[in-house]
């Protein structure tokens, strides 16, 4: 007989297992697809580590558009309403989702953390390492916020969240692009370079990913355990 | 077992309650009430899965159903509305939810499963309304609940399936003492079937208790709760 923790243990784990079971086809195809436009570039003439690093990144932002996805399924199909009734708390439920956007975004994090290494092969493994964590967390985040505003709002305005993330996907590249080019790459280089500024950018990027996954799993484990359908009477 | 003491939920143009009413171990109860009566919210407060606005609900006697997991752990809530992943196998779907419950018997739930003939094997979505319905019964027999709430069981089942299915339900608290249940239905002749003892109308989100005896020559419970409803409408 498990002892009561390792039974709630087990329980977040099979229902994260579950989770992820259904993330995995999306996570799937996003990789299959950069694969393929990767692949293209070069045959076209050639393609550089950092080619490949920009199309990973890119579509590594694709991956918050899963959870949300699954989310909309969940209440169409009635399996979210099925899971509220488990005999889970909300932090379990909210712990279970985390680990299961974790996962599906491992292969992408794996992919950015070795074209890293490729791209700055200066730098010590650890970075790589270390930038490959770091940007799965910001995508579980990422995730978990959009699942979270997901759940708590009908399915219409969810996926209107949705697509408001891959519209604002779009424009913030090209944004950035054109902030890049106006602040001069190599001054920028220059910046990135110092110690000072590199350690201020990692510092706020792991505190934006503490956050993002602190306030997405907040938001789910006070929402989950009392949702009731999308049109619940009396 | 179970406490209601002014117990209020509001929805913005619905109040149910203020409901007092008192369950002990064991007793068999029917809720009756009209359309948008308040049963689903009530059975939603029972199961934990809404929190009162005012009053004290207490369940095994603990207070705070939503947020007690151990209290969900011996309650068990069969509404079609919440059957189960439709992407699982029946087995599958078994298999699932015994990761979640301490006392999970996959036995029991796969003798009720034979019993009533459930194709282990066929996925949730592909099921007609009685036989989904046969699958959360065996997931509450699984679960070894000491309270059953059963939303409707009935509604859309064919007579046989009915029978069948009224006549496990009825063995299957014969042989259960300690197990309570409430059933919301508007199928009155389950409440005789079922052999209720217990009466809770719901009219104009007030609700009303009836004990009732089980005596030969005592109305029958499903008489009791039509004069009831006429009444109210």
């Amino acid at each position: 007989m498990p002892s009561p923790v390792e039974f709630r243990a087990s329980a977040v784990l099979a229902l994260a297992r579950m989770l992820l079971s259904r993330l995995r086809p999306v996570a799937v195809n996003v990789a299959v697809a950069i694969t393929v436009l990767v692949a293209l570039d070069a045959v076209r003439g050639g393609v550089t580590a950092s080619d490949a690093l920009a199309w990973a990144l890119g579509g590594s932002l694709m991956l918050p558009l899963g959870p949300i996805l699954g989310v909309v399924r969940e209440k169409s199909d009635g399996s979210l309403r099925f899971l509220a009734t488990l005999p889970i708390s909300g932090a379990e439920h909210a712990a279970a989702r985390a680990l299961a956007t974790f996962g599906a975004s491992v292969p992408s994090a794996v992919a950015i953390a070795l074209l890293v290494t490729v791209e700055a092969s200066a730098l010590p493994a650890s970075y790589a390492l270390l930038s490959g964590v770091l940007g799965a967390l910001l995508l579980t985040g990422a995730a978990l916020a959009l699942t979270a505003v997901q759940l708590q709002t009908p399915i219409g305005r969810g996926l209107s969240a949705a697509m408001l993330w891959f519209v604002g996907f779009v424009v913030g590249v090209q944004v950035l692009g054109a902030a890049w080019e106006y602040l001069d790459l190599p001054r920028v280089g220059v910046l990135l370079a110092s110690r000072r500024a590199m350690a201020l950018i990692s510092l706020g990027a792991w505190m934006a990913a503490a956050a993002l996954v602190a306030v997405g799993m907040q938001r789910i484990a006070n929402y989950t355990p009392r949702y009731r359908g999308e049109s619940a009477a009396p | 077992m179970l406490e209601l003491h002014d117990v209020e939920f509001k929805y913005p143009e619905f109040t149910l309650g203020p409901l007092n009413w008192s369950v002990p171990r064991g007793a068999r109860c029917a809720l009756v009430g009209r359309n948008g009566a308040g049963k689903s919210t009530l059975l939603a407060l029972l199961a934990g899965q809404l929190m009162p606005d005012r009053g004290r609900l207490s369940l095994f006697g603990a207070d705070r159903l939503g947020v007690d997991v151990d209290v969900r752990q011996r309650v068990a809530l069969v509404s079609l509305d919440a059957i189960g992943c439709p992407w699982m196998t029946v087995a599958e779907h078994l298999g699932f939810v015994g990761n979640f419950y301490r006392n999970w018997n996959e036995s029991q739930a796969r003798e009720l499963a034979r019993a009533l003939s459930l194709p282990l094997e066929a996925r949730l979505s592909g099921l007609s309304r009685g036989t989904a319905l046969k699958v959360a019964l065996c997931t509450a027999w699984g679960q070894s609940a000491e309270l059953l709430l059963l939303d409707e069981p009935t509604a859309g089942l064919d007579p046989v399936a009915r029978h069948e299915l009224l006549r496990q339900l009825d063995a299957h608290l014969s042989t259960h003492e300690e197990l309570s249940v409430i059933i919301a239905t508007h199928i009155l002749e389950d409440l005789d079937a079922m052999h209720a003892d217990q009466l809770f109308a719901l009219r104009d989100g007030r609700g009303h208790a009836i004990s009732v005896s089980r005596g030969t020559g005592d109305p029958r419970l499903s008489d009791v709760a039509r004069e009831i409803l006429l009444d109210a409408a």
